[in-house]
């Protein structure tokens, strides 16, 4: 449905899109994920036809979507970060407008209109203004406009900010039955409990690069461990000052520690530290998450384009 | 031919959403004819003054009131164009607009027509009150009137996309548009006739608006022949596709528009 190759993107000096690829299925659901900056909202706004791209490729349901934005766009809906709606019309003038010029008939608009608002609650909104509704109630006329025409690929940039929890719960079941029905779905987001509770597969978007892209249990397979957090009364003893990374304060007395075996590494742990122990204060045990794969894979990045530079230099 | 059609329905499904949002909050649009009408009752006598000084011993005074106000404030529902461009950037619906199947110029069609509708009808109402409550006599026929009027909308329409292209703030083309109407109005004769300014008379023949106020004193005063009226209808013509080219090479759906005072 969605095929992105080698997308490339600067403003300027700033390469913000660095050769992007990404390929989601039909009735895939993908979270994109990266910190502020990495690029989602330019990719999204590319694909979308709202900005060029300077090379690469994207087709959309097969259309080159950089070529044919037009003809592309009807296989495309787009739920922006911004809540875009005629706020002195009612939900059903948006609805009914947004439809007709995606191409629906009257009668195929109506039915459409009326089991969306059913789905996502709205049903008793539509004859209102959207002036005069809540944040939560704007946010899902918000996403039902996009999905209206069951656009093959769906774009939702992260959609849920500033909903409340009864907004973002129908958002998510909405957008599980939206890919269920056969379309593709990608789902940018800060929140990644949105991310298990859609069963989605996962990229990260590193400074302008998807620099993983797989399921969410492959990725916390090889770049999430379980850890032990031990809180000390007084400074982490000596010999545990091996696994204070260099971003940790040397002063700390809190330290993060992989481990494998979660029990038995942990008895063996404390069996080290000795008389250490009699000033162990707390100990906490983090299971494998997709924050922690993220933040692993992060950091890693960084590092990694931190000596990139150094690495030319030498050469 | 299945496109042409596709292409209609979006247009009129814009139109539809834009009359939608002007009945919605009708203020500017009663602005736009109520205020022309109060101005006409105020001037009306000083206009008849003037005309039977100047000769016109059976002038009602709306000869001149009507078709001056009627030019000055059509040339003023270029701000009524400007909100239709500007709210959408305001409300986030300009890049939901644009990520949908709708060409750059359906979304400019869609918007121009109902502004259109809505001069056409501001002028109508005008010239109902003159025609009707002052008794204005035409030398000239109503279609003449009419083919003024549309060629004035026309030119309006085409000043109007000009300022939507090169402005950046609704704040910008209000004041542009508001200040612009009077000064070119005043120019153009909207207020006293003419032949009293006869240093600002060859400046006021670069402005639509002389034009315009020149095919209604024809219609008025002079002639019946529609020939009479070809000229300054063409350069009302001239004017507004001139506008709509300027238009097209300034116009950028990716230019950032401020639609918040």
């Amino acid at each position: 449905m969605l095929k992105i190759q080698q997308l490339r993107k600067s403003y300027g000096q700033q390469d913000v899109l660095r050769g992007v690829d990404l390929n989601v299925d039909a009735g895939e659901i993908v979270a994109l994920i990266g910190i502020n900056g990495a690029g989602k909202s330019t990719l999204a706004s590319i694909v979308a036809g709202l900005c060029r791209a300077d090379e690469g490729r994207a087709t959309i349901c097969g259309i080159d979507a950089l070529h044919r934005p037009h003809a592309a766009r009807r296989h495309f809906g787009l739920v922006a970060q911004e809540i875009g709606l005629y706020p002195t019309l009612t939900g059903r003038n948006n609805l009914d407008f947004f439809g007709r010029i995606a191409g629906m008939s009257s009668r195929s608009l109506r039915q459409r209109i009326d089991e969306l608002a059913e789905s996502l609650q709205l049903t008793e909104l539509l004859e209102k203004r959207v002036e005069t509704l809540s944040g939560g109630q704007r946010r899902r006329l918000h996403t039902a406009i996009a999905m209206l025409h069951r656009p093959g690929l769906l774009w939702l940039d992260e959609p849920t900010v500033g909903a409340d929890i009864q907004s973002r719960q129908q958002l998510l079941c909405e957008v599980r039955r939206f890919a269920t029905e056969g379309s593709a779905v990608v789902y940018a987001t800060h929140y990644f409990p949105e991310v298990e509770m859609l069963g989605a597969s996962v990229a990260i978007l590193h400074r302008g690069e998807i620099v993983v892209r797989g399921s969410m249990e492959a990725i916390l397979s090889h770049h999430a461990s379980p850890s032990v957090e031990l809180e000390f009364e007084g400074n982490v003893p000596e010999n545990l000052r091996r696994f204070i990374t260099q971003k940790t304060n040397k002063e700390t007395t809190r330290i993060a520690i992989p481990i494998c075996r979660p029990t038995a590494d942990l008895a063996q742990i404390i069996g080290n530290l000795g008389e250490e122990a009699s000033r162990l204060r707390g100990v906490e045990l983090h299971h494998p998450s997709l924050e922690s794969a993220f933040l692993s894979i992060t950091e890693r990045q960084q590092s990694a384009d931190m000596e990139e530079p150094l690495g030319a230099v030498a050469c | 031919m299945q496109s042409l059609v596709d292409s209609i329905v979006r247009i009129h499904a814009l139109s539809l959403l834009e009359l939608r949002r002007l009945r919605a909050t009708p203020g500017q649009c009663y602005v736009l004819i109520v205020l022309p009408l109060m101005m006409v009752f105020a001037i009306t006598p000083m206009t008849l003054a003037v005309l039977r000084l100047q000769g016109f011993s059976n002038a009602t005074g709306a000869e001149q009131s009507i078709p001056g106000m009627a030019v000055l404030f059509s040339f003023m529902s270029t701000v009524l164009l400007g909100n239709s461009f500007f709210k959408e950037h305001d409300w986030h619906t300009w890049d939901r607009l644009r990520s949908s199947p709708i060409f750059a110029i359906e979304i400019v069609l869609g918007k121009c027509l109902p502004v259109l509708g809505v001069s056409l009808l501001q002028l109508a109402v005008i010239w109902s009150v003159g025609l009707g409550f002052y008794k204005l006599k035409l030398h000239g026929t109503l279609l003449a009137i009419a083919i003024v009027t549309i060629c004035l909308s026309w030119a309006t329409l085409g000043l109007g996309m000009v300022l939507v292209s090169l402005c950046r703030t609704i704040d910008q083309l209000g004041i542009i548009a508001n200040m612009g109407s009077l000064i070119l109005g005043g120019l153009s004769g909207a207020f006293t006739p003419l032949n009293l300014h006869t240093t600002l008379g060859s400046l006021a023949q670069f402005s639509p608006l002389y034009w315009a106020l020149h095919a209604y004193h024809i219609v008025i005063f002079d002639s019946s022949d529609l020939a009479d009226i070809a000229l300054p209808c063409s350069l009302l013509i001239a004017f507004g596709f001139v506008g709509f080219i300027i238009a097209a090479s300034k116009f950028r759906v990716t230019d950032v528009k401020i639609g918040r005072s």
